[in-house]
């Protein structure tokens, strides 16, 4: 009952972000649209370095084109289904929380789905456009392609919920956790292989952009169990780490009184 | 006796950056900050039983929307116990929030960009609610607050009056068994206020439904409550029902009158005269002396009243009452 009631409760909140999306419809559809138009101009750039080079330690144009677009679905996802995270550090510092915390629903999950970003259909809509054209997305490769989507979904949307939630001890800092995560990004969309050991060690703890591309992007140019344990667990470390910081910080939580309405950004 | 509200020795402090003065204050607060303790609620103790229309009133700053949210479940006491309906609000507060509506007049739970309507079917969710029960509650709510109009408007459209009858009716939806209103009237007119206070009176009436009500506006208590706590400086000055606040302490109200003749002028027990302008009189009246129909009365004798107002003394005002008279 309970699984069922939280089940109807998050797709109606989806439907309710999607029209308030829809409510204000040019805007979504140029939004969506302009950051197709960007990501695969972004792109380019790779396309113009391989023309010039084969292979970078063994990566080539269609592992990029995969990287670029595991991390492009993956952040369109996160910030469809759970716009909130970003927007966390301002709810904490605003005291805009306080809405959550009166209703019977866990509230780190009600505050992060209760936002949805129209940019968002469109990195998901580039991100299968990449994929496809990485030649990795294939009926045979479907179930590895779900699995390592979605361990690197969690980490991208835990990591968020991390860096925004120091505002429970830091106070206002929502556009430094706007950096950390736009940090992150960049990271994730370089491949692994050309960075120092030490670099690569920052990039699965401190600036876990290797689990979001690198990791599942290797996985799927070639598949080993130790890289597939390593990414779940990685991810699940990070599941777990990112609710128990937002519920110890929730204890610190002081509320306020900014006037503000729910679904506003 | 279980209560629904039981209190005891609530205490928040708040840790605060001390801020700095010049260039030079705020390189050296930077490196190494001072911050000073700020206690907004101190040591409060009270009991609420259920069905009880409570006001908890006092200026600004003076701890009210502090301690609502501590019994609410937003904030954790720093020393103290609280029990609402047998809960506790800090550690269950996924159970609690089945049981109370909330309303925060500075706060909207309503979706900015959709019409009203749409937010009390997400509601029916996070309640759990039966559609059928949700169906018949939102009909009856919908037609008692009068809103059936704004329900396919975006909130962004609708006036603060009217967004309020919805924020209450949101709050209502799940039949709570207590309503925490934190100053559910500010920035409303007069005609707005009058219905607000007049239709959470009526479903408490009705449903037996606890109220905690906040606000610096003597008017909410005295049309709401019974019971009245006022709170000034974090500490309760006066816990007492709302006819021993006003006999020991609300004694005056501002009359405005404005005249057709230029000119007025008559002597009565406990009347003072604050303003005298050519057709416009405003006096403060000591209602023990000489009631307000009286004076409207004697005032009638004299000149013809073109428009009348009679106001209560600002929550300021009252505290000066009480503090004088706990010197006294």
């Amino acid at each position: 009952m309970n699984l069922k009631n939280n089940y109807e409760f998050f797709t109606h909140l989806l439907k309710i972000n999607l029209k308030s999306l829809t409510s204000l419809r040019g805007a979504f559809l140029l939004q969506a649209t302009f950051m197709i138009i960007n990501n695969l101009v972004f792109f380019t750039m790779w396309w113009v370095f391989f023309k010039k080079f084969k292979s970078i330690k063994g990566w080539e144009i269609t592992d990029l084109c995969a990287l670029y677009g595991v991390v492009a679905f993956v952040f369109g996802v996160s910030v469809i289904f759970f716009g909130g995270v970003r927007s966390l550090a301002k709810m904490i510092d605003g005291g805009d929380l306080d809405v959550y915390l009166t209703q019977p629903k866990n509230t780190l999950f009600y505050a992060s789905s209760s936002q949805s970003h129209a940019s968002g259909w469109g990195d998901v809509v580039s991100g299968i456009i990449l994929l496809w054209f990485s030649g990795y997305l294939t009926f045979g490769s479907l179930p590895l392609m779900l699995t390592v989507l979605f361990c690197s979904f969690v980490v991208f949307v835990c990591i968020g919920i991390l860096f925004n939630s120091l505002a429970f001890w830091m106070g206002p800092m929502d556009s430094l956790a706007r950096q950390f995560y736009d940090f992150v990004v960049t990271f994730s969309i370089y491949p692994q292989v050309i960075f120092s050991q030490f670099l690569k060690m920052i990039l699965f703890t401190v600036i876990p952009g290797g689990f979001i591309g690198h990791l599942p992007v290797s996985l799927l140019r070639e598949f080993s169990w130790s890289n597939l344990g390593f990414l779940v667990v990685g991810s699940a470390g990070f599941f777990i780490l990112s609710v128990v910081v937002f519920n110890r910080g929730l204890k610190k939580y002081e509320s306020g009184n900014r006037f503000i309405g729910v679904g506003t950004n | 006796m279980s209560y629904a509200v039981a209190v005891s020795n609530m205490t928040k402090d708040f840790v605060l950056k001390e801020p700095a003065k010049g260039f030079v204050g705020n390189l050296k607060s930077l490196i190494s900050p001072k911050f000073n303790t700020f206690r907004a609620v101190d040591n409060i103790s009270f009991k609420i039983e259920r069905g009880e229309r409570l006001a908890f009133i006092g200026p600004n700053g003076a701890g009210k929307s502090t301690s609502i949210k501590m019994m609410s479940g937003i904030l954790h006491p720093t020393s103290g116990d609280i029990s609402v309906l047998g809960l506790t609000p800090g550690k269950d507060r996924t159970q609690l929030g089945y049981k109370i509506g909330t309303v925060f007049g500075q706060r909207s739970q309503l979706w900015y960009h959709l019409p009203a309507g749409d937010t009390f079917d997400l509601l029916a969710r996070v309640y759990d609610l039966n559609p059928k029960a949700y169906r018949e509650k939102k009909n009856e709510l919908v037609k008692l607050f009068e809103i059936k109009h704004l329900l396919d408007q975006p909130v962004r459209k609708l006036s603060l009056g009217q967004r309020m009858r919805c924020e209450v009716v949101a709050s209502l939806l799940h039949g709570p068994e207590i309503v925490f209103l934190d100053e559910p009237t500010i920035g409303l007119d007069v005609t707005a206020k009058s219905i607000i206070r007049d239709l959470i009176k009526e479903r408490s009436q009705r449903f037996g439904t606890t109220v905690f009500l906040t606000s610096h506006d003597t008017g909410d208590m005295e049309r709401v409550c019974d019971r009245v706590i006022v709170i000034n400086h974090g500490r309760v000055l006066f816990d007492d029902t709302i006819e021993k606040l006003r006999a020991r302490y609300i004694k005056k109200k501002r009359v405005t009158l404005m005249t057709a003749e230029e000119d007025l002028h008559f002597e009565a027990r406990g009347v003072n005269w604050l303003e005298k302008k050519p057709h416009k009189f405003i006096l403060d009246v000591e209602v023990d002396k000489t009631p307000i129909d009286e004076v409207i009365a004697t005032a009638l004798k004299h000149a013809r009243i073109r428009d009348l107002t009679v106001e209560d003394p600002q929550m300021e005002d009252v505290i000066k009452f009480i503090y004088r008279a706990d010197k006294e």
